[in-house]
């Protein structure tokens, strides 16, 4: 029928639209009451009998059709309404993020918690002492009496006659042989003091940590085996030990301990003076003079102790070149470790 | 110490190259910390006499003729130091001395100069080492030295230094002599033979004109067991010769006279420190003894020194004359009129020099080397060798010494082969042991079950057993020795309980976006007056400070803190949020040390940024830090507004625990620094002092994890209500009248809104809670929480005369 071919051709150019409202009036245009699908139907009745019918089909076609593509529209056209609100709403996701102000531990805290750990699994128990010590603690109880030219080595401050900052961590040594009976394994670690200029690679307040192994069999063999194992944890399983000859009064023999650098892999640098090798610290066999302070019997127990400069460890080991900054407390220095 | 490698090798025939001998020396424990060449050009120069000089009319330069042997050549100088018969070295036609100059033949005013005089910088000498007249203009040398004599025989042209740091123990090694002796040590462990000391003890041959009939009374032989004394005569006291100017160079000794120079030299040489008086100055005697309180001596170096009876001094019936081993005295040393003399040779006991000297603050070569301790069994002998020279140097007539003796044999050692291993942890056989002592040249006994060492003086290293198994230690190598892991039981992995507690609390503060700094403990008086902390007698000095900016222990860290912000913003930082935990130090009854907790704010949490949600810090902010920290350590506490000096007044406040004080909190004041807020916890305060060292006990605070709560499954009920008080009530205040209702349904009581103002009565403010409530066991109905608020407005009206409005 010509008609319908007609509504049809014209509803298809009319739900082309895009606006919502557009579509509305669309549908009343086709659909509604007097809409121009209905319309067809009125003119069913001039229709020949055996027409109506076909024509019937066809209009009903229509229309099923006409309402099919519009609800379809509606649902695209509110899709593409839906978006266009969301749009708005964009944002620039490359701006920064709000950021706050967080915390961190400072790298000697860092460095001496992981010190210690690596000691407590190796059995050691980690102990502390006082920072204001007696002299009978810091010297004369470890062999270095009144005027013994090692004092040299270590310049103290003094606060009153025989009262003076402590310059090792060795008096927790004593303090502890007074409190435990053997055997015993422990590190003391804590902030020593010393009357030294300052430099690059010397301040009067540093942070030492010290080991102390009292028992039957400890031997100077231990004591490098104890030190090897310590280093390989702490600067890498490659890093090899070397000892040599040195003097201090509270052990004997005692020994100057270097690792091989960590830098260079020992094949010499600036930090290492280009010899391979980064001094550490000095160790030895504890001194039956220093046993027998404490009441120990050395014909019955002997043992091992060692000193490193805990600075000294971790500018090995995190690359610092200067003493200084430790202390200085830089935010541009501390926040690189956080 | 600095010794001459050429001196070495040719004193004692060394083969070892510098390097292979800094090696070996190194070791053994005689550390060489650095091996420098030292070069000369001495071509073209050699020695020559002034014969005559004339000043040319209208200059400042004089005209010499200067004999250099067959010759005599016209030189042109500037020099003022000149006299004729001066031998001078002299610069040849071609040389080129160590500035880089080249000598040419050249006029100058029209006289003809060929070749120039030099000066020890022309010469390239190092000025440590020269007289002070050696230092000014030409350098003039001995009187004996020949005329045309190669500079370079003089001289040496090449030669290494080793640069030693030797260890205190190491007295033996601390002269040349000992240092050679260690150097057959190395030789004998390479050919794997007995070191033979026998050459380091020379032989001298003197005849003496009769005694040294002149008393001498040791009154503390403990403290001087041997002292010797010696008359020589008719000494010529004048500049050392060639010879010995020539051993004093190698040496690094500067010159002063001749016997003053061989004292010198014997000293550096053998170890042993001499002291020479003017004879002719004592009265009647010698006597070393004890200096008495008050008693004073000008020693050489011209400074008026007060003795104690820390000093033991050498006296003759008057005086003291000398400080013993340490430094001799100004009127009774030798000078150029001296004529007769008595050398001293002596041997004092380590620690007395030690204490001497150090209670002086003099530490000099001899004290230094006396401390140590020196060889008493070559004392006499060394005399003898400076007697020898002294005489040839200045023709003196020697006489035998008055030499008087307590030295007893040092004690034998015995050494156990058990001992050995055990500390070793190793086995090594006894011939070994025999072995490492042959190299090291020690007398010993195979007594079966132990090896008995006879020490020999020189060694004060060997005492007791243990310093003999430091022996093979360094014979064996220190390297040479396996590693082994410890064995055995121990107590076991743990901190003390007072560490673990300060690990807690480090973790917790940086949980709550906190930075941890550690700063000095050595501050300045200054800065505490700022901050008005600077009570004087809590405040503990140093009796030594390095610098005045550090003279005090921190009493607080407030200071050092307020240092590390300033670093920061002058750094170009805005915003620190930092803690500190350390020891903070004041005097009590006693020196006290106490640990502290310093948390400081400073700019913003949050900065400003693009979407309008900065955030700065206040007060508030650090009172939540500090809640949440002692919320996590579990203790009750309060704050209670109180003014202190370096605090904003009406924006600070002490924190009360138990009616103890356990920190303070507030805004720094404004002209000390701006916007700052600061808040300090006294750690000892929270923690039972008692756990300060190794103490197993537990702690009185309980911060640990507890024990899982039930929570309620039902849900939670939200009520919002306005409570209308007088101004004058805190705000604390109404929270507690609440809370002590113990209404076990109400979980949870939070401020939201604070208001004064209109349309508010003058005088009121209005508080806005939220409150929660919830039940273990049902839902709670709309008519019980009714109940409940009716309660808590009942509660408000009559305990503060609050009005509460419900929302
Ligand atoms: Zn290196």
């Amino acid at each position: 029928m010509k008609e319908i071919e007609e509504i049809k051709k014209e509803f298809e150019e009319k739900i082309k639209t895009k606006s919502i409202e557009e579509l509305k009036k669309v549908e009343t245009h086709f659909l509604g009451r007097k809409g121009k699908v209905v319309d067809l139907f009125k003119t069913l009745k001039n229709a020949t009998e055996e027409n109506r019918k076909n024509i019937g089909q066809q209009i009903n076609d229509l229309k099923s059709y006409v309402e099919e593509t519009i609800s379809k529209r509606l649902k695209e056209l509110e899709e593409i309404e839906k978006n266009k609100l969301l749009a708005n709403e964009r944002i620039d996701i490359t701006l920064p993020g709000i950021r706050l102000e967080t915390g961190g531990l400072h790298i000697l805290s860092k460095v001496m918690k992981e010190v210690e750990d690596i000691f407590l699994s190796m059995g050691f128990d980690v102990m502390t002492g006082p920072e204001i010590e007696s002299d009978y603690y810091n010297f004369e109880a470890l062999n270095i009496p009144e005027f013994h030219p090692a004092r040299d080595m270590q310049d103290t401050f003094y606060l009153a006659k025989k009262i003076l900052l402590r310059t090792q961590t060795s008096p927790i040594q004593i303090r502890t042989m007074e409190k435990y009976k053997p055997p015993i394994r422990i590190i003391a670690i804590g902030r020593c003091y010393r009357r030294d200029a300052i430099d690059s690679s010397h301040s009067p307040i540093f942070h030492q940590v010290e080991g102390l192994v009292i028992d039957k069999n400890v031997s100077f063999s231990s004591l490098k085996g104890t030190l090897l194992e310590f280093t390989k944890k702490m600067f890498g399983e490659e890093t090899k030990i070397r000892f040599s000859p040195s003097y201090f009064p509270f052990v004997e023999p005692g020994a100057e301990t270097a690792i091989s650098c960590v830098i260079c892999k020992g094949k010499g640098c600036r930090v290492c003076k280009y010899t391979g090798w980064l001094e550490m610290g000095g160790s030895g066999m504890v001194h039956p003079n220093v046993l027998k302070n404490v009441n120990i019997d050395p014909e019955e127990y002997q043992g091992f102790a060692f000193g490193w400069g805990v600075e000294r460890i971790a500018m090995i080991k995190y690359g610092i070149p200067d003493i200084r900054m430790f202390l200085q407390n830089d935010l541009r220095f501390l926040e690189q470790f956080k | 110490m600095i010794i001459s490698y050429k001196l070495l090798k040719d004193a004692f025939d060394v083969d070892y190259t510098p390097q292979e001998l800094s090696d070996k020396l190194t070791s053994i424990g005689i550390e060489v910390e650095g091996i420098r060449d030292v070069k000369h050009n001495f071509k073209h120069i050699i020695t020559g006499k002034i014969v005559s000089m004339e000043l040319i009319t209208e200059t400042k330069l004089f005209k010499t003729m200067v004999s250099i042997g067959e010759e005599a050549l016209q030189i042109i100088t500037a020099a003022t130091n000149l006299e004729v018969n001066n031998i001078v070295p002299v610069a040849l036609p071609d040389s080129i001395l160590a500035n880089g100059l080249a000598i040419k033949r050249e006029e100058f005013k029209g006289f003809k100069s060929n070749g120039m005089l030099c000066s020890y910088t022309e010469l390239g000498l190092d000025p440590e080492y020269l007289s002070n007249e050696e230092k000014v203009g030409i350098l003039i040398l001995p009187e004996d030295t020949p005329i045309g004599l190669k500079f370079e025989d003089i001289l040496p042209i090449d030669d290494t230094v080793l640069e030693l740091s030797l260890l205190p123990d190491r007295a033996d090694a601390f002269n040349v002599n000992g240092l050679a002796r260690w150097i057959e040590t190395l030789k004998a462990r390479d050919n794997g033979k007995r070191a033979d000391f026998s050459k380091f003890t020379p032989e001298v041959n003197l005849s003496f004109q009769g005694e040294t009939n002149f008393e001498i009374d040791i009154k503390n032989p403990e403290m001087c067991p041997f002292y010797s004394g010696r008359i020589i005569k008719n000494v010529n006291v004048k500049k050392s010769s060639l010879k010995l100017r020539q051993k004093l160079f190698m040496l690094k000794i500067r010159p002063i006279n001749n016997i003053v120079d061989i004292t010198n030299f014997i000293n550096k040489f053998y170890g042993q420190p001499l002291h020479a008086f003017d004879f002719d100055k004592l009265d009647e005697k010698l006597i070393i003894r004890l200096a008495k309180k008050g008693e004073k001596l000008k020693t050489l170096d011209e400074v008026e020194r007060n003795l104690t009876d820390d000093n033991l001094v050498i006296a003759d019936s008057k005086k003291p004359i000398a400080i013993a081993g340490v430094m001799g005295g100004k009127s009774t040393s030798v000078k150029e009129d001296t004529k007769n003399i008595i050398l001293e040779s002596a041997y004092f006991s380590p620690k007395r020099i030690a204490q001497s000297s150090r209670t002086l603050g003099l530490i000099t070569d001899a004290s230094t080397l006396f401390e140590k301790g020196a060889d008493s069994n070559f004392t006499p002998i060394a005399s003898l060798i400076a007697t020898k020279l002294i005489c040839e140097e200045t023709g003196g007539i020697p006489y035998k010494d008055n030499a008087i003796s307590y030295l007893v044999k040092p004690d034998t050692v015995k050494v156990r082969l058990e001992k050995i291993n055990s500390l070793l942890g190793e086995l090594i056989n006894k011939e070994d042991v025999k072995k490492y002592f042959d190299f090291e040249g020690l007398k010993y006994k195979d007594k079966g079950s132990f090896i008995e060492v006879y020490p020999p003086t020189f060694r004060q290293d060997l005492k007791i057993e243990e310093d003999l198994v430091e022996e093979v230690i360094r014979m064996k190598g220190y390297n040479e020795f396996r590693e082994t892991l410890l064995s055995g039981e121990f107590r076991g992995s743990k901190r003390t309980e007072f560490e673990d507690f300060i690990w807690f609390l480090k973790d917790k503060l940086v949980a709550l976006g906190l930075t941890e700094i550690q700063t000095t403990s050595l501050i300045n008086t200054e800065k505490l007056k700022i901050i008005g902390l600077d009570e004087e007698k809590r405040l503990i000095k140093l009796l030594n400070p390095l610098t005045e900016d550090m003279n005090i222990l921190r009493p607080s860290l407030l200071t050092p803190m307020l240092d590390v912000l300033e670093r920061n913003i002058n750094a170009g930082k805005n915003s620190i949020s930092m803690f500190e935990i350390g020891k903070v130090f004041r005097k009590d009854a006693s020196f006290q040390e106490y640990m502290e907790l310093g948390i400081m704010l400073s700019g913003d949490k949050i900065s400003k940024n693009a979407f309008k949600k900065a955030f700065s810090y206040d007060f508030f902010y650090l009172k939540g830090i500090v809640e949440e920290f002692l919320d996590s350590v579990r203790i009750n506490y309060d704050f209670e507004e109180h003014a202190l000096p370096f605090m904003h007044p009406y924006q600070s406040a002490k924190i009360i625990s138990l009616n103890k004080e356990i920190g303070y909190i507030g805004k720094i004041k404004d002209e000390i620094f701006k916007n700052v807020f600061y808040a300090s916890i006294y750690i000892d305060g929270i923690f039972n002092e008692s756990l300060f060292l190794c103490n197993p006990h537990s702690s009185s605070v309980d911060y640990k994890l507890k024990n899982f709560e039930d929570f309620s499954i039902y849900p939670t009920v939200k009520r919002d209500i306005a409570i209308l008080v007088e101004e004058s009530v805190s705000e604390k205040k109404v929270r507690e009248t609440i809370r002590h209702l113990n209404i076990s349904e109400l979980k949870c009581i939070t401020l939201f809104d604070i208001y004064k103002g209109i349309p508010l009565p003058k005088g009121k403010k209005n508080l806005a809670y939220s409150l929660e409530f919830s039940s273990m066991d049902k839902t709670l109905r709309g008519e019980e929480i009714e109940e409940l608020i009716e309660k808590i407005e009942q509660e408000i009206k009559i305990k503060i005369g609050g009005i509460l409005r419900k929302k």
